[in-house]
């Protein structure tokens, strides 16, 4: 269980600079859709799901302690 | 041997003269230890990563996931996307409907025998097109062509250089083209087809268009809304969200600022192409416009490709190199919209840039495209025409 959380909140940090990453590419060319394509919209629920699952599990944990 | 300033003799000091402080009892710091961990069974208890560990292993993390977002952004779409389904044009040629025959009625009559008529005194027919009376002394009886001028009873395009100074430099190429008919200007599609990320070199669809004089277009069978028509084929009928230009059967040509047009309106003119591309660059009075509707990315300097419109019949197609240190800097867009309003345009668009800034003249590339240039998915090309009234080549290899 410690693992995943860990892999989960490494992949919330990769998915976070990922974004930046496409953000900034956006904006040399918006005409390649960077940011509203069905892949980016699919990208950016994933990183939501990601980042709440990471703040529940950090709050759980938390609590316990 | 002991001074006056011996700690013996010296006066009390401030601090020795106050009352003596209690001492301060020992605090006991609660530190929380945790209980070492035992081996057990002979394995080693675990210790954290060094931070250097961890963000080297999210960069990698990053760029991983960076790649499976192009996988499925860029990649997997350009696979299938041979088998996607593309929007079956339809033709919007304003064709007049045929005259009909008058039949003649039955009639019991007996035909009158016509009495011969006269031979009629052969007159000289002007059979020229209204471009090609107006623009005459542009267009030459036979075809001549030098390095940098094609002429001939239809068309006529000379290429000049033209190098902006400032702020640093760079080497536009200008053709100034005048056509008898508006078939001699058209748009070809690479592999000749409207597909999805469909790309060709310049010189191969300059060849297989049997252009003259073409520029890079506007990529635009890699999107898949907006509003868009080609050699009179309307693809599509979306508002978008970029500047939209539009050239006319009758030669016109207009630029259209996003979402400020109507698509029925357009349509009711008879298009025969549209680009949307953009952003539009002069203003009604053939002013650079105050801003343009581009991002700071696109507007700084770069390698451009842009269309000019002076009159019906009469055009310019305009490519500047960038990219190339001190040979060519390229043109930020405002310098690009100043340099057509310098030629007398009346409206002005800007197309695809960068490594597409490509210019090609009998079957040559002309300018010096950034990196060596990239394929192209259209192309704007000058062409003559065969009694068919398509454009030429295709055919010879």
């Amino acid at each position: 269980m410690k693992a995943l959380m860990e892999f989960i909140a490494h992949l919330s940090i990769a998915m976070l600079l990922g974004m930046v990453v496409i953000t900034i590419l956006d904006g040399y060319n918006p005409l390649m859709a960077f940011l509203t394509s069905s892949t980016t919209k699919i990208y950016i629920v994933v990183m939501c799901i990601l980042g709440l699952v990471t703040a529940v599990m950090y709050i759980a944990k938390s609590r316990k302690s | 041997m002991e001074g006056k300033h011996s700690p013996k003799h010296a006066a009390p000091t401030r601090r020795e003269r106050r009352a003596p402080r209690p001492e301060r009892l020992p605090v006991e710091r609660t530190v929380r230890r945790m209980p070492e961990e035992e081996p057990v069974r002979g394995i080693q208890p675990r210790r954290n990563r060094p931070v250097w560990k961890l963000i080297i292993q999210d960069i990698i993390l990053t760029g991983l996931v960076l790649c499976v977002f192009a996988l499925f952004h860029h990649v997997l779409p350009r696979l299938t996307a041979a088998s996607a389904p593309v929007p079956t044009p339809v033709d919007i040629t304003a064709t007049p409907a045929p005259e009909q025959t008058p039949v003649p009625e039955n009639s019991s009559q007996p035909e009158e025998t016509p009495e011969p008529t006269p031979e009629p005194t052969p007159e000289v027919i002007d059979d020229r097109t209204e471009w090609q009376k107006k623009f005459a002394e542009h267009f030459t009886d036979e075809v001549v062509i030098t390095e940098n001028s094609y002429t001939s009873p239809n068309v006529s395009i000379t290429i000049s250089t033209v190098t902006v100074d400032e702020p640093c430099t760079t080497v536009c190429y200008v053709a100034d083209i005048y056509v008898a008919q508006i078939e001699n200007f058209q748009t070809y599609w690479a592999t000749d087809e409207y597909g999805y990320y469909f790309s060709e070199d310049a010189l191969s669809l300059a060849r297989n268009s049997g252009a003259i004089l073409s520029i890079n277009g506007d990529y635009a069978n890699n999107q898949r809304s907006g509003f868009l028509v080609r050699n009179s084929q309307l693809y599509l009928t979306e508002q978008t969200s970029c500047d939209i230009c539009v050239l006319y059967q009758d030669g016109t040509m207009e630029t259209f600022a996003a979402n400020e047009y109507n698509v029925d309106d357009i349509l009711a003119k008879n298009p025969c192409q549209s680009w949307k591309f953009g952003p539009e660059l002069l203003d009604d009075n053939g002013q650079p416009k105050e801003s343009f509707n581009t991002p700071y990315a696109i507007s700084i300097a770069n390698p451009r490709t842009g269309i000019g419109y002076f009159e019906p019949g009469h055009y310019c197609f305009v490519v500047a190199d960038g990219r190339q240190g001190s040979y060519s800097r390229g043109l930020e867009i405002e310098l690009f919209a100043q340099l057509f309003a310098d030629l007398g345009c009346k409206a002005a668009y800007n197309l695809d840039g960068g490594a597409s800034s490509i210019m090609t003249f009998e079957q040559s590339i002309y300018n010096s495209p950034s990196g060596g240039g990239r394929e192209l998915g259209d192309v704007l090309i000058i062409c003559e025409l065969p009694e068919s009234g398509e454009p030429e080549g295709g055919a010879e290899e």
